[in-house]
Formats: structure tokens, C-alpha cells, sequence
């Protein structure tokens, strides 16, 4: 992903990726919170 | 470009898939584990922020626009304008002009309000006095012995445009149980320092018209609401602003709304000047002020029946009004000249406040004459509009009749309010050209009107219950043509308004 790209989606696109990323980012912050506790 | 969305999916599947299955057996495992979800952690907040920065950028883009300064100076005007106009009322006497009518109401009603209100009117009674260049000193209040005392403490108490209330507190209380009818005396004591002054009010508000009609005033406050008016259809920072606070809904703006508000209102799509339809919503706007103040003009169209009554009626009300007020200053140079309080004094008081309860309601029926006076002024046949200029211009005579059982002074004053913002509303054109003796219904009026330029306005939709979505539908329409024209467009608000809880 570059700028360019990112500008070439229109803006409904735009949010659907944004939605995507954040919402799988979220999964993954999770994830390591679960197992970093499990490992303390 | 969906393309890249849909290869994200497919990234993220992979990358879910490829760390399901990851050993996690054992300490090293899970570490290995936790370092990989870490490093696709780390790449995807890279593509996120990108992402993020161009929600920004466009979310800033395209609500891009300034408030027009000069709004502000057009509305500023015009509340200044609103404060002058109703001076301008023929029907309005310089007792309802100087705002003591509205005082002395207040004030007549006491018992509503606390010690403090009763003082602050006193002082804005006193004041008003003195704008017209009357001084009230204590030999002003002689109607009764204790209104002369109280109102010689007050006057002494006046400090600037303030009030020591807590000095006249202690006071007021001592007083009040041996004279429980000090704030009527009060009252109908400003009444007769009106009257004995009235020439000098009637000169001063006489001097202000001339004024105000020597520097045009009223056309310079139809031009500035029309200029403002104009402005605001054509301002991009209030229609975007109105979506993003909520006070319009966008979602009534899509192709397939607007289309379904034009056929609402029109016969057809074709021809549908922006003129007419600007035309359409003042007319609309007007009817809806009138359905609301219909019953002043129907009260008024039923005192005018018995009009020629009314000639000369409030004269001899004034004459008995002048024999009580002699008789009552006689009595109070009497109980001023006994120096012990005695049973004397007592009785004296008591025959001052019966005669001042007298006068009271004499002032009440005065008014109400002289109110009629105007009635009868009005001709034979006046417009809609005059009938309620009249009813405007008295303050007596519009509380009685707005006011509701649980309705409290300041309710009625925002309902006055409104009642002067449709009488100086610049766009009347249907009440100023109906008169009393018309047959004509103004429903059919409007509807013969805007149905021969294209429009499809039934009777229906001018009910009283409905008249609101027909102006909401006008007003959608218009503020649709200025998005057109300005360049708003619906796709890029509704960006912004989804976009917001992001980028804030």
C-alpha cells in the first residue's frame, strides 16, 4: 500500500478498507493481549 | 478498486490462516507466535495510517468552507431592527411602547413572583420614567401612606440601575402586614404618574418615530432581512454545517428522495421556476404564522361587530378614575397630618385602600376601553394584517387572550415574540390584501395561485396538521437546488458525517 493507491479508491472503498484493516488490527492486538497473559 | 479491498480480505485470510497453524505447545512456540502476530501488527497499522491520512484529508476537503462574516452583521442588524419596528405600530400607545404595560402587567401579577422580581420592576418602571425625562421622587408616590414609604426607601435604595434587595427585604415584610395591598397601590400609582405624564411619553415616542421614519428604517429592515435571507441560500458553510450538526438529515437528500419531494408538489417534473418555489415557501411560511394567530383576528372580528358602542367609552371611565384619585389625595393628607397612629389612622388607610382597589379595576376597564376606541378605528372593513397590528399593540389585551391556565408570564412573552415575528415577517402578502368582509378562503387563495404555475398543491396539505411537511418538503427542494448550485454534493456529505467519528 502506498499513497497513490490510497488515493485512487473512492470514498466508499475508502472507509470499507479502513473498516477491514482496523477491525483485523483489532483481532490481532487481542490475540497477543491473550497470549502474553497466558505466557505470564 | 474494489479489486484491493478484496485482496486485502484475501491477505488477512491467509495471514489468520497461516497463524492458525503456528505451534503454541510450548514457551518458544508461543513466543515465535507473539512475535509474528506483533510483525503483521506492525505492517497493517503502517497501511491503516495511510488509509486514515486520506479519510482526513478528504473528510477536512470536503466540508472545507467559511461562515460568511457579514451574516453575522445582517443578523445582528436585524435583531436591532426588531427592537425598533414595533414603535412603529400606529395602533401602539407610548404606554405599551415604553414597555410599561408589559411591566406594570408583571408586576400587577405579584403574587407569581418573589420579592426580588417585584423590585426589579419597580426599578424598570422607575427607569422608563426617566428615559422619557421624568424623575420620580417621593412626592410621586402619594397614593397611599405605606406605598409612600416603601417607594421613599426604594428610591433611596437605587443604586445606578441596581437595587439593594436586601435593605428593602426586612422592610418590605414589616410593611406588607399592615398594608397587604402595598404592590397594587404601587401599581395603580405608575398608572396615574402615566397618565398625568402622558403627553411627555407621547412626545418622546412621537420624537423616536420620527426618527425611525426619517432614516427609513423599516424598508432598512426589510432590505437587511432580505439581503440575509438571500445570503444564507447561497452560503456553503450553513448548508454543510446544518448537515453536520444534525439540523438537516442528509439521508432526505438522495436522487430518489428529492424526486419524491418534487412529486409532491409539482404536476409535473418540467418547468418549476426556483422563483415560484422560494415564492411557494413564504406563502407557505405566512399561512402557518396565521393558522397560529387565527384567534386574535377571530376575537377581533368579534368585537368589531358592536363597534359604534364603543365611541367615547373610555372618557367616562377616565372622569370617575380622576374623582376616586382627588378623593384619595385628600384622604392621604389627612393620615399624613395625624401623628399618633391611632384608630383614626387605621380607618383612614382602610378607606384609601378600598378606593384604590376601585381605581384598580377602573384602570383595567379603562384600558379595555380604550382598546375598543382602537376596534372601532379600525373602519368598516380593515385587512387581516391591520386587525392584528391592533391586537399586537395592546399588552393587557394579548396576555388575556394567549395566556393559557399553566402558562407563566414568560411563556407568554415568547408567544408575543413569535406573534411580532409574523407581523414584521417581510414576505406577507396574503393578510395584507384580505380584509374582514372577504368570503374568500385562503386555502383555495394559495392553492388557485401556485396550481397555475405548474405547482400540485392540495387542500389537503394546507390543514393545519400537515402544513409543516409541505414547508419541510418546499424548504428540502430549495436548499437541494443551492447544493446543486453551490457544488455540495450528497455522496461527499455523507462521507463526512460517516468519517467523522473516525478522524475526530
Amino acid at each position: 500500500m502506498n499513497n497513490e493507491k490510497c488515493q485512487e479508491l473512492n470514498d466508499e472503498e475508502l472507509i470499507l478498507l479502513y473498516k477491514e484493516l482496523d477491525s483485523f488490527i483489532k483481532n490481532i492486538s487481542e490475540e497477543i493481549e491473550k497470549v502474553s497473559d497466558n505466557n505470564d | 478498486m474494489i479489486i484491493m479491498i478484496d485482496e486485502y480480505k484475501e491477505k488477512i485470510k491467509i495471514e489468520l490462516d497461516n497463524l492458525a497453524t503456528m505451534p503454541k505447545g510450548n514457551a518458544k512456540n508461543i513466543r515465535v507466535y507473539r512475535e509474528k502476530l506483533s510483525s503483521i501488527k506492525n505492517t497493517y497499522e503502517q497501511d491503516l495510517k495511510l488509509v486514515y491520512e486520506e479519510i482526513k484529508r478528504r473528510n477536512i476537503k470536503y466540508k472545507e468552507s467559511t461562515l460568511n462574516k457579514e451574516l453575522d452583521v445582517l443578523n445582528n442588524s436585524i435583531i436591532e431592527f426588531k427592537e425598533m419596528i414595533p414603535l412603529l405600530n400606529t395602533f401602539s400607545s407610548s404606554y405599551t411602547k415604553s414597555g410599561l404595560a408589559m411591566v406594570l402587567y408583571d408586576l400587577s401579577h405579584f403574587y407569581t413572583v418573589k420579592l426580588d422580581e417585584v423590585n426589579t420592576d419597580i426599578l424598570k418602571a422607575i427607569l422608563i420614567f426617566k428615559k422619557v425625562g421624568i424623575n420620580l421622587d417621593e412626592k410621586s408616590f402619594n397614593y397611599s401612606y405605606y406605598a409612600n414609604i416603601y417607594m421613599n426607601k426604594f428610591l433611596s435604595s437605587i443604586n445606578g440601575n441596581t437595587v439593594d434587595n436586601d435593605k428593602l427585604k426586612v422592610f418590605f415584610e414589616d410593611i406588607y402586614w399592615k398594608c397587604p395591598d402595598l404592590i397594587t397601590s404601587i401599581v395603580v400609582n405608575f398608572k396615574y404618574l402615566y397618565f398625568a405624564n402622558k403627553r411627555k411619553f407621547d412626545d418622546y415616542y412621537a420624537n423616536l418615530i420620527t426618527y425611525l421614519h426619517d432614516n427609513n428604517i423599516f424598508n432598512k429592515y426589510i432590505d437587511t432581512y432580505v439581503n440575509r435571507d438571500n445570503l444564507l441560500s447561497r452560503d456553503s458553510y450553513t448548508i454543510i454545517n446544518n448537515f453536520l450538526t444534525g439540523k438537516e438529515d442528509i439521508n432526505g437528500y438522495s436522487s430518489d428522495k428529492i424526486n419524491s419531494e418534487y412529486k409532491k408538489i409539482f404536476s409535473s417534473s418540467t418547468g418549476n421556476n426556483e422563483e415560484d418555489i422560494v415564492k411557494l415557501l413564504y406563502t407557505l411560511t405566512e399561512y402557518k404564522y396565521y393558522l397560529k394567530f387565527k384567534y386574535i383576528i377571530e376575537d377581533i372580528k368579534n368585537l368589531h361587530i358592536d363597534r359604534v358602542k364603543y365611541k367615547n367609552g373610555a372618557v367616562k371611565v377616565k372622569k370617575e378614575i380622576t374623582k376616586l384619585e382627588r378623593k384619595i389625595f385628600k384622604l392621604s393628607r389627612s393620615i399624613y397630618r395625624i401623628k399618633d397612629k391611632n384608630s383614626k389612622f387605621d380607618k383612614l388607610n382602610g378607606e384609601v385602600n378600598n378606593i384604590i382597589l376601585k381605581i384598580r379595576n377602573l384602570y383595567i376597564e379603562y384600558d379595555n376601553k380604550l382598546f375598543l376606541e382602537d376596534v372601532l378605528k379600525l373602519g368598516d372593513n380593515p385587512t387581516l394584517y391591520d386587525m392584528l397590528l391592533l391586537g399586537s399593540a395592546n399588552y393587557d389585551y394579548l396576555v388575556n387572550l394567549l395566556k393559557d391556565e399553566d402558562m407563566d408570564i414568560d411563556l407568554v412573552n415568547k408567544k408575543i415574540d413569535e406573534l411580532y415575528d409574523f407581523i414584521y415577517y417581510p414576505y406577507i402578502n396574503i393578510i395584507n390584501n384580505m380584509w374582514l368582509k372577504d368570503e374568500r378562503d385562503i386555502k383555495h387563495v394559495i392553492m388557485d395561485r401556485y396550481n397555475l404555475f405548474g405547482f400540485d398543491i392540495s387542500e389537503d396539505e394546507l390543514e393545519e396538521g400537515n402544513i409543516d411537511n409541505l414547508i419541510k418538503t418546499t424548504k428540502t427542494i430549495l436548499v437541494y437546488n443551492s447544493m446543486k448550485k453551490l457544488g455540495i454534493e450528497y455522496d461527499k456529505i455523507k462521507f463526512v458525517i460517516s468519517t467523522n467519528d473516525i478522524v475526530k
